[in-house]
C-alpha cells in the first residue's frame, strides 16, 4: 500500500495547496512500458442498425502520466474508456493494461463514472469499503482503509453518512475514494465532475492533482472541458468523428504542482485554441501530432 | 412516553370512533343479533370462548397453517421471481401458468386440495402457500429487474462474483419491492387457511353451498 497522509490534509479546506513534495521535470513519456496500450480499436455496438462507436484508436499512457482525453458527444470518449476498464469487450484491436490484455475488469484499475453511483443502502464509508469487501479483505482492514481514502480526498467526516445527505461533489469524492481503494495502478475517470458546478470542479481538479501525485496512479481522464484538460493533463488525446479516432495529441508542459493561476497563461490559451480547432476538424490521421509550444 | 402516548391516540380515537359507529349503527338500527351483533356481544362471546378454552387449539392450528404455508410459498416466490427476472426464457416458458393459476380463484381448488390431500394440515399449507406465491414472486421479479443497471456496472468493474452481484446488489436494491409483496402476501396467507378450513367437510358440504363462503 502506498502511503496517504500528508496531503489528505490539504485538500479539505477552500485553501487547496498543493502537495509540499514536488515531482521536477516529471517525463512525458516514462522509459517503462506503458500503463496503458491500445492498438488499432475500434467499436461498434450491436444493434439495429449498429452503432459504430470508435474507429482504429491507437494510444499509450506511460507510467505515473495523466492522459485527458476530450471530445464532443458521441466520439466514443466513455466507449474507449469501458474497453480500457473492461467493461465491454474488444473486438477489434488490442487494449492491454500494465502489460496484459484487457478481457474483463481489472483488479489493478480502479473506476469513477460520470455519475457518483454509490449504494444508497451503505453507509459512505461502506461505499468506500465495498471493492475491499468483494476482494475479501478483513473488516478492520477494510474500515481503517476506507477511512484513510476519505481523509485523502477530503471527507473524512462523512463517513457515516448515507449517500442521498451528501452533497453532489462530496458523493463524487466518495466515488474516488472507492476507485482508489484497492490501490489501483491506474485510474479511470469518466466525466467525473461534469455534474458539479463550475467553482467546485475547479477545486476538484486541485484536488485530484493531489491525489495523483501522492499515490503516483497512472490516469486516464475522459472530459468535455478544454480548462480541465489542460490543468490535469501531461497530454491531451482530442477524439473526433462519428466513429470517434484521435485526430490530435497536444502536450502540455506546464510545471507542476499547477495552480488555478496557471490558467491565465498564454500557452494554456495555445493549447486550448489547438485543441478547439482539432475538435472542430474532419478526422485527419495525416495531420503531424506537432506541439504547441 | 409522551411521545408513545401521541402517537398512539390518534389510532386508539379511530378505533373508538368505529366501536362507537358499529354501536350505533346497531341501535338505530334495530338489528337483531344474529344479523348484526353489537360490539360488546362480540366480544363477551370472544372472552367467552377463549376463557372456555375453545379457541386456542383452533387459533393454534391455523396460526400453524399460515406461518407454513407462508415460509413455503415465500421462499419458491422468491426463488421463482429471481429466475424469471434474470432468464427471459423461464420467463417465455413459466409465466403463462402463473398467470393462468393466479386467474384460477383459489376458493375453487380449496375443495380439489381437501380431495387430494385430505382435510388435513397439508391441503391448507398448501393453499396458503399458493395464495402467497404470485404477490412476492411477482413483486421480486419487478425488484431485482429494477434494480440500477449503473450500480450492477460497479460490481463488475469492482470484479464481483456472481454470488456477490446477488447478495451485495440484487437483493439489498430490490428488497422495498420485495418487502412490498411480502406485505401482501402475508395477509392473504391467513385468507388462504380459512379458505382451506371452510373446504374441510368438502362432501357432501353446506357450508362450500352457502353464499357465507362462497
Amino acid at each position: 500500500m502506498r502511503s496517504f497522509g500528508t496531503n489528505a490534509t490539504h485538500t479539505g479546506g477552500s485553501a487547496i495547496k498543493a502537495p509540499r513534495t514536488a515531482v521536477l521535470a516529471r517525463p512525458a513519456r516514462d522509459r517503462r512500458a506503458p500503463a496503458i496500450e491500445v492498438r488499432h480499436l475500434a467499436f461498434t455496438y450491436p444493434g439495429d442498425p449498429p452503432r459504430p462507436a470508435l474507429d482504429d484508436v491507437s494510444l499509450e499512457v506511460a507510467s505515473g502520466e495523466l492522459v485527458a482525453v476530450i471530445g464532443a458527444n458521441g466520439t466514443g470518449k466513455s466507449t474507449l474508456l469501458k474497453l480500457v476498464g473492461g467493461l465491454l469487450e474488444a473486438r477489434s484491436g488490442e487494449v492491454a493494461v500494465l502489460g496484459r490484455a484487457v478481457r474483463e475488469p481489472d483488479a489493478r484499475v480502479g473506476f469513477v463514472f460520470q455519475e457518483p453511483r454509490l449504494l444508497p443502502w451503505r453507509t459512505t464509508l461502506e461505499n468506500v469499503a465495498f471493492p475491499l469487501e468483494l476482494a475479501g479483505r478483513p473488516r478492520p482492514e477494510r474500515d481503517g482503509r476506507a477511512r484513510d481514502l476519505l481523509a485523502l480526498v477530503g471527507a473524512a467526516d462523512v463517513g457515516g453518512l448515507r449517500p442521498h445527505q451528501l452533497s453532489g461533489g462530496t458523493r463524487q469524492r466518495a466515488a474516488i475514494a472507492r476507485a482508489l481503494a484497492l490501490d489501483p495502478g491506474i485510474l479511470l475517470l469518466d466525466e467525473p465532475f461534469s455534474a458539479l458546478d463550475a467553482l467546485t470542479r475547479e477545486r476538484f481538479n486541485v484536488v485530484l492533482q493531489s491525489i495523483w501525485r501522492s499515490t503516483q496512479t497512472t490516469i486516464l481522464l475522459v472530459t468535455h472541458s478544454i480548462p480541465e484538460a489542460i490543468f490535469l493533463a501531461d497530454r491531451v488525446l482530442v477524439l473526433a468523428g462519428r466513429p470517434g479516432r484521435v485526430v490530435t495529441e497536444v502536450p502540455i508542459r506546464l510545471p507542476r504542482p499547477r495552480t488555478l493561476a496557471d490558467q491565465d497563461a498564454t500557452m494554456v490559451s495555445e493549447a486550448a485554441s489547438r485543441i478547439r480547432a482539432a475538435l472542430g476538424a474532419p478526422p485527419d490521421p495525416a495531420r503531424p501530432a506537432g506541439e504547441v509550444m | 412516553m409522551r411521545r408513545a402516548l401521541r402517537d398512539f391516540l390518534p389510532v386508539l380515537a379511530v378505533a373508538a370512533a368505529f366501536l362507537v359507529a358499529w354501536k350505533l349503527l346497531v341501535v338505530i338500527g334495530g338489528y337483531p343479533a344474529f344479523v348484526l351483533p353489537a360490539p360488546e356481544v362480540v366480544a363477551t362471546r370472544l372472552v367467552g370462548a377463549w376463557r372456555d378454552g375453545v379457541m386456542q387449539p383452533h387459533v393454534l392450528t391455523t396460526l400453524s397453517e399460515v406461518l407454513l404455508g407462508f415460509a413455503i410459498g415465500s421462499s419458491l416466490a422468491l426463488v421463482t421471481g429471481y429466475t424469471l427476472a434474470r432468464s427471459r426464457l423461464a420467463e417465455r416458458l413459466l409465466s403463462p401458468y402463473l398467470v393462468a393459476a393466479q386467474a384460477t380463484p383459489i376458493l375453487a381448488l380449496a375443495p380439489l386440495m381437501a380431495l387430494w390431500f385430505g382435510t388435513g394440515l397439508v391441503s391448507k399449507v398448501i393453499i396458503c402457500a399458493l395464495i402467497v406465491f404470485f404477490p412476492i414472486a411477482v413483486a421480486t421479479m419487478v425488484g431485482v429487474r429494477s434494480v440500477d443497471r449503473q450500480l450492477l456496472e460497479v460490481g463488475r468493474a469492482f470484479r464481483a462474483t456472481p454470488l456477490q452481484v446477488l447478495t451485495r446488489l440484487e437483493i439489498p436494491g430490490a428488497l422495498p419491492s420485495i418487502f412490498g409483496g411480502i406485505r401482501v402476501g402475508a395477509t392473504l396467507a391467513v385468507v388462504g387457511a380459512i379458505i382451506g378450513s371452510s373446504s374441510r367437510r368438502w362432501s357432501p358440504s353446506p357450508r362450500l353451498e352457502s353464499p357465507s363462503t362462497g
